[in-house]
């Protein structure tokens, strides 16, 4: 563990509530992607992962993590992915892939950090522009009704597409593209 | 002409997110086939468009960190009501004994001359919680939360008196012959067979009286004030430093209802019924905005439940948010 990390474990082993909101805000996002990839109910996959949060504070003291928090953290996503699965029954599929890793492996979390950075991205954008991409990719809106809903012309959205598009690409660092072709490859 | 990069990202975008003319799309194909770099250009905005399966905006994140403090505050109260099952047993037995003590020591010093020294029994309920007990005679007197009454060993025997500090529902067993009376700092009240509340604190400049049955009646215990009878759904307010009683008439209910567990609003502002729950829970409740106190709301909560389900109300009531930490709550306009 990072001396930082480990600080910082310290400080919500004695109820520091700021600290435990830092290890929040640092993986949250990625916890609710990885765990998005089981559980493709994205309320339900970020019920696992508050449940989780829930649990590491109120267990915070008998807690001994001297490996790390972000390992910690993803294995409990892990495990609450599985139990949840196991109770509804209805993805079959990814519950045997999660158990046939015995834990939680390297390509998935790349992918779920690769997957806050542009979460993180996408949330810097200019609020006009962040609304129409959120709106054409998200909820999957034609150009023209994302015109008409928004009261702006088509042309707009065209061009503020193009600006989400280049900005987005812009935030990834060399590595994440990297990563970021691993996991397409792979998922092949 | 050359045509800027900007002008593919455009294209590209409309591409992937299947906006694109046929024209648009034969454009694109040749623009790839134009150089190594935009066909790399285009696999990567290709591969960003479909990495993420959903998209959690800023808000959901914080709203998502507030409804892990809800988690937390949840487990910890179904702990404790696990603990309170056994608290529970230890009141009720210890309600059912006072009586047998009190009834005990009345047959014990009967026999005893008069010139015995004055004992005082003294019950007192908690902050946060209510206290039930059954006096000598069969009055039941139920406690509010931080309340103490003390009576002495002589209780029942000519008169029957009690000393009150704080607030108190009293359910007077008739006598003909020995009168019931309540003491506080100010003032006193003499009554016959009846159910009144009072409320006494130390702290409180003022004492109130709530009678619902039977009659009451308030005597300044400076002698210099009058006294006054009140009757049955009079809310009688004694202000301990001008001296003066006023009453008027008042739904009873609003104020009484605490003894059987239960706390009624009816169009009060909110800074009521935060002083209501401080008082009940041992809490503190803080605001930044002092405007929220004034927004005025109707309700009932019960004191059995625990003090989220009181704030959660008000939540869905009113949109305002809660933050506990430890003894503190934090009530606030949902930060945008």
């Amino acid at each position: 563990m990072t001396d930082d990390g480990y600080i910082l474990f310290g400080e919500i082993k004695k109820g520091n509530e700021a600290a435990f909101r830092k290890i929040y805000e640092e993986f949250y996002t990625r916890l609710c992607f990885y765990a998005g990839k089981f559980i493709h109910d994205q309320e339900q996959a970020r019920s696992v992962v508050q449940e989780v949060f829930a649990g590491f504070w109120m267990k915070r003291e008998k807690l001994d993590i001297s490996y790390s928090i972000k390992a910690y953290l993803f294995n409990s996503v892990r495990n609450g992915c599985i139990d949840y699965l196991r109770k509804e029954k209805s993805n079959q599929e990814a519950l045997s892939g999660l158990i046939q890793e015995d834990s939680v492996s390297t390509d998935h979390i790349e992918v779920a950090e690769l997957n806050a950075r542009i979460n993180s991205a996408i949330q810097a954008l200019p609020e006009r522009c962040r609304e129409i991409f959120v709106l054409c990719r998200f909820e999957e809106l034609k150009y023209a009704e994302i015109a008409e809903k928004l009261g702006i012309s088509v042309k707009t959205v065209e061009m503020q597409m193009g600006i989400a598009l280049k900005r987005l690409r812009n935030c990834l660092s060399d590595y994440q593209w990297i990563s970021l072709m691993i996991f397409i490859l792979s998922k092949k | 002409m050359e045509k800027s990069n900007d002008y593919y990202d455009k294209l590209i975008a409309k591409r992937l997110s299947n906006n694109a003319t046929q024209d648009e799309l034969r454009e694109l194909e040749e623009w790839k086939a134009g150089s190594g770099e935009n066909r790399k250009l285009f696999q990567n905005s290709l591969k960003l468009w479909k990495v993420n399966p959903f998209w959690i905006p800023q808000e959901v994140i914080n709203d998502d960190y507030g409804r892990i403090s809800f988690r937390i505050i949840e487990n910890i109260a179904s702990q404790r009501k696990k603990q309170k099952i056994f608290l529970l047993f230890y009141k009720a037995a210890a309600i059912l004994l006072i009586p047998l003590l009190i009834a005990f020591g009345w047959y014990y010093t009967r026999s005893v001359h008069d010139d015995r020294p004055v004992q005082y029994t003294e019950i007192t309920a908690p902050e946060g919680q209510i206290s039930k007990c059954t006096l000598a005679d069969g009055t039941v007197v139920w406690l509010n939360s931080g309340t103490n009454i003390r009576y002495d060993n002589r209780y029942n025997e000519q008169n029957r008196e009690v000393i009150l500090d704080g607030e108190a529902y009293f359910r007077v067993s008739k006598s003909k012959t020995k009168s019931f009376s309540v003491l506080t700092n100010s003032v006193k009240m003499r009554v016959h067979g009846t159910s009144f509340n009072v409320s006494a604190r130390k702290t409180s400049s003022a004492v109130e009286t709530i009678l619902e049955e039977g009659s009451v009646e308030i005597i300044p215990s400076n002698r210099k004030g009058r006294s006054v009878m009140i009757e049955p759904g009079d809310r009688a307010v004694y202000d301990i430093e001008k001296q003066k009683i006023r009453v008027e008439k008042v739904d009873t209910e609003l104020y009484t209802a605490w003894h059987e567990g239960k706390f009624l609003f009816k169009d009060a502002p909110l800074s009521d019924i935060f002083k209501k729950l401080e008082q009940v829970y041992d809490v503190s409740i803080e605001t930044e905005d002092a405007s929220i106190g004034e927004i005025r709301l109707r309700g009932i909560f019960e004191y059995n439940h625990n003090i989220v389900d009181a704030l959660y109300k008000i939540k869905m009531t009113t949109g305002l948010n809660y933050r506990i930490q430890g003894r503190t709550v934090n009530i606030n306009y949902e930060k945008k």
